[in-house]
């Protein structure tokens, strides 16, 4: 709807190419800021990837939930001991990113033939995510990224495990 | 107090408020979503490099550059349709262009073999990749920019009448 042009409070229209030149400098704006960013954040990462082995699955609360009512799925815990004794899916096992990293002893315990359902605590936390991927470098086959975590778990009203759980 | 033409000033003062809201609720609503769609993508940058590989769209190597980059594209829009008045219909149309890319990335997801979360509003929630619910809330929000977009270059104007008296 416009109205009459002979208002004298009309706004003029901008120019598409007025518009085009300040949306280019909106996007340098933007990708300096995120330049920056990312260089200084510890969770900032490569603007090249390293070529990594296959993205692992991922899962959504529900898709989680299907596969842990099976038995042939192992969950495993990313975020740190102490978290995971807190409250944890159940059957879980901790396996917390650092520690993988810095040990391969975990490598002979982990079952190949199971699906491993790698979770962290929420969807803000990449760890499950490193981790899925160190698991997919080793060659393990079966492993799904559960990325909303413990918490898109308790949210959904599903059982835990642990010495705090609600 | 003798107040514009009547009746008619009076449709007309009315029409030029409702242009008015209909273009403050376009802004916020596109401004509002991209803010928020900005700030969970921009905290997990390696879980957004990994749902924009799953999507299968761009080459594997502009997973993690789009990943750093596009919440902060996010983000200048959401700053530049709220709050800016110079760079508002810049943002509006960059707004417009994203939600364009994300529909078009849910029509493929669709067309995919689904079962991926989007990674839309960051991890945390997430719509199911390809879903109706998906593709409606990115059609939405790209008619809202648009609308934004309208307002803020100028295609709609909501001028009250020439009061006199």
């Amino acid at each position: 709807m416009t109205t009459s042009a002979a208002q004298p409070t009309a706004p003029a229209r901008e120019p598409l190419g007025v518009t085009l030149g300040r949306v280019l400098r909106l996007l340098l704006a933007a990708a300096a800021a995120a330049a920056l960013v990312n260089s200084l954040s510890p969770r900032g990462i490569p603007w090249r990837a390293p070529p990594a082995a296959p993205a692992p699955a991922r899962a959504t609360v529900h898709a989680a939930r299907r596969l842990l009512a099976g038995e042939n799925t192992l969950p495993l815990d990313a975020r740190s001991v102490e978290e995971w004794e807190r409250a944890r899916l159940p059957g879980a096992v901790s396996l917390p990113l650092r520690a993988a990293r810095r040990e391969t002893d975990w490598l002979g315990m982990l079952p190949r033939d199971l699906t491993l359902l790698v979770y962290c605590s929420d969807a803000d936390c990449d760890d499950a995510l490193l981790l899925a991927r160190l698991l997919r470098a080793h060659g393990f086959e079966n492993v799904v990224w559960f990325e909303g975590g413990l918490r898109a778990w308790q949210k959904a009203g599903l059982p835990v495990e642990g010495a705090g759980k609600p | 107090m003798k107040r514009g033409s009547g009746s008619k000033a009076g449709r007309e003062r009315r029409a030029a408020s409702a242009v008015r809201v209909m273009c403050i609720a376009a802004r916020c609503l596109a401004g509002l979503s991209l803010g928020a769609a900005a700030l969970p993508k921009a905290a997990a940058p390696a879980a957004l490099a990994a749902a924009i590989r799953s999507y299968g769209l761009l080459p594997a190597a502009l997973a993690n550059p789009a990943a750093i980059v596009l919440p902060w594209v996010e983000l200048a829009c959401a700053a530049a349709l709220l709050a800016g008045r110079r760079y508002r219909a810049a943002g509006a149309l960059t707004a417009c262009a994203l939600f364009a890319s994300f529909a078009l990335a849910a029509l493929a997801a669709r067309a995919g073999p689904g079962a991926q979360p989007c990674g839309c509003f960051g991890p945390a929630y997430s719509l199911q990749a390809g879903s109706a619910q998906h593709l409606a809330v990115n059609l939405v929000l790209g008619a809202a920019a648009l609308l934004a977009y309208a307002c803020a270059a100028g295609r709609v104007t909501a001028v009250r009448p020439t009061q006199s008296g």
